[in-house]
């Protein structure tokens, strides 16, 4: 009803059913009969009168505030249509009751609970009232406003009331609130707050979880984006998503892309110039100063208990042939600038069995940190199908990082 | 400039401004290019450049059946970084929150960086998981530590140079741009990919 012309015939409808209303408003509540359904029909759909428990009917919020306004009646906690606010004068209206309950003040637990009862309705009220608004705003999508940056205000400004509707629910459905209306001296308000508040809270909920989310997703699209980033995005949600598995085919079927071929740096930079006379000299005046590289000596000692005057006896740990060829083997990466198969250098040492040696190198990979310092290949048996649960390791391949 | 240009290319550098400047400054010559582009293809190489100018590297000259396996080791390489470098790309958006994807001379303080990626549980997740993927058999659960590791990782592939006295900022190089551009092939040439870029993420879709 927004409309100019429907004003005449709403204040038409309740001049007719002024009784109603009054007796409404001095009650708490009308009780749907035979006598006043229609009336009460109009009046509901005209969103005059809110549904309560047991067919009994209640004004809402503002028709309720203008005629505190008329009547000069006296709110305790009064204040103005916030859901936070709105909580906060219902939890005073729970203490108070509960103090009131505590004391045995019967008079005061009467009046204590019509008000706590009604502030319970003004808060569903409220949350249905955002909900609906939220849902009208979106379904416009900023209609009433032509810019981008207007719509981005008014966006946020939802997503702002969306938080704080969101804090508003936890609140309600805290535990310690559950607690509190769960005691027996309180029961009719409790009642009220199980069917009113802790009832549609799931709903409430879910519905909101939705609308924040088709509002946060309206912010993004409100936002400048560039179309690399769209890109990217796109690309990343689509691999995310199971996309394409074998992106290298792609890349083997169509090679064809300059970033695709880009020389790679090669593994080994130049070399010696000892093919002419002033590189051979210059080399020799390296050379002098170059001290030879000692390859450590394998170490062997007999096991068992080390004995040292005065102090107690240990075990030494024997330095195993693996451990030592693997320090060995680094060296020789470090110097060969070049892929080293661990398997072919292996295989030509007697000191150590390449399977057993294979082991102390994957241990080496997925225990130390200094393996960063290397590129590592892993090479499966080609002869077993990729899809097999289980591969083999066939030989493991080390290149110094550049 | 002229060998140092030649010798960069051969070595396999992409050249940018972040990289290196004075013979980014060079190779912007269009005859400066030519010159070292005919030099270059003698030995089977030409210079081209990223989509937008933004970094040169050398690519074979005339990619063919001698070539086909020597091409097939570097898309081996290069498709290696494609899934590791698009969650770099999309973490960087979420912990900036911002709608500029990373490129080249974009700055990555490491410090500040990690305290983005600690804010949020999902950035630490996804930031363990590309630690995963970047560094095999890498033991560190520490924030700052994996993004050090990972951050390492990318400037031994050529996508980042650390940068400052403090060693602390990291910078993207012409490379980013280079990747980019492979981005462009795999989404025109990946069955399905390119629908993806239909969802309504423009401005003004709402208006």
């Amino acid at each position: 009803m927004t409309a100019l012309t429907d004003i005449p015939r709403f204040l038409s409808l309740l001049s007719r059913n002024a009784d109603v209303i009054e007796a409404t408003y001095h009650d708490q509540s009308v009780l749907k009969t035979e006598e006043n359904e229609a009336a009460i029909r109009l009046l509901h759909k005209e969103r005059v009168l809110s549904p309560r428990e047991d067919g009994h009917y209640g004004l809402t919020r503002a028709l309720r505030d203008v005629l505190d306004d008329l009547t000069q009646r006296q709110k305790r906690f009064a204040i103005k249509g916030n859901i936070g606010e709105e909580i906060d004068r219902m939890e005073k209206l729970l203490t108070e009751l509960e103090a009131a309950a505590v004391e045995g003040r019967h008079e005061d637990i009467d009046r204590n609970s019509a008000d706590l009862i009604q502030s319970l309705y003004d808060v569903r009220e409220l949350i249905d009232a955002d909900l609906l608004q939220f849902d009208q705003v979106m379904t416009s999508r900023f209609s009433d406003v032509k810019t981008i940056d207007e719509k981005m205000r008014q966006n946020q400004h939802y997503l702002d009331r969306a938080d704080r509707l969101r804090k508003a629910l936890n609140r309600l459905n805290r535990t310690e609130a559950h607690e509190r209306f769960s005691r027996r001296d309180i029961s009719s308000a409790g009642h009220v707050y199980q069917n009113v508040i802790s009832g549609r809270m799931e709903a409430w909920t879910t519905s909101l979880l939705e609308i924040s989310d088709v509002f946060a997703s309206y912010m993004f699209s409100f936002r400048e984006i560039e179309t690399h980033t769209r890109k990217i995005r796109a690309f990343a949600k689509f691999l995310n998503e199971g996309g394409e598995p074998d992106l290298e085919q792609i890349a083997l079927d169509r090679p064809l892309c300059n970033a695709l071929m880009r020389k790679p740096p090669p593994g080994a930079k130049g070399w010696l110039d000892i093919y002419s006379e002033r590189g051979r000299r210059t080399l020799a005046v390296y050379c002098e100063d170059l001290k030879p590289i000692e390859e450590r000596t394998k170490t062997e000692r007999e096991a068992g208990q080390r004995v040292i005057l005065d102090s107690e006896p240990k075990t030494d740990d024997i330095v195993a042939a693996e451990e030592l060829a693997l320090t060995y083997l680094l060296n020789h990466v470090d110097k060969a600038g070049d892929w080293v198969s661990v398997h072919a250098w292996s295989a030509e040492r007697d000191d150590i069995r390449p399977e057993v040696f294979m082991e102390q190198v994957i241990s080496w990979i997925t225990t130390e940190e200094d393996e960063q310092l290397y590129q590592i290949v892993f090479d499966l048996d080609a002869g077993l199908s990729p899809k097999t649960a289980n591969q083999r390791l066939e030989d493991i391949r080390l290149c110094r990082a550049a | 400039m002229f060998s140092d240009a030649i010798n960069a290319l051969i070595d396999g550098h992409i050249i940018c401004r972040v990289t290196k400047p004075d013979l980014f400054d060079y190779l912007a010559e269009k005859s400066h290019r030519d010159r070292v582009s005919s030099y270059l293809q003698q030995i089977g190489w030409r210079v081209v450049s990223t989509h937008n100018q933004s970094g040169y590297f050398l690519v074979p000259h005339r990619p063919g059946e001698d070539t086909k396996s020597a091409l097939n080791s570097m898309h081996k390489k290069i498709m290696g970084d494609v899934r590791p470098m698009i969650e770099f790309l999309t973490l960087c958006l979420a912990a900036t929150q911002s709608d500029s994807v990373l490129r080249p001379g974009d700055h990555i303080p490491e410090t500040k960086f990690a305290a983005l990626i600690d804010e949020s549980a999902k950035r630490r997740t996804d930031l363990q998981s590309l630690y995963a993927r970047l560094i095999r058999g890498g033991g560190k659960t520490n924030t700052t530590e994996m993004l050090r590791a990972v951050l390492r990782a990318l400037e031994q592939r050529g996508y980042l140079v650390e940068h400052g006295p403090s060693r602390e900022l990291f910078v993207a190089t012409g490379m980013v741009d280079a990747f980019h551009d492979l981005v462009d092939f795999l989404v025109e040439n990946t069955p399905g990919a390119e629908e993806t870029l239909d969802e309504p993420e423009v401005q003004g879709a709402l208006l």
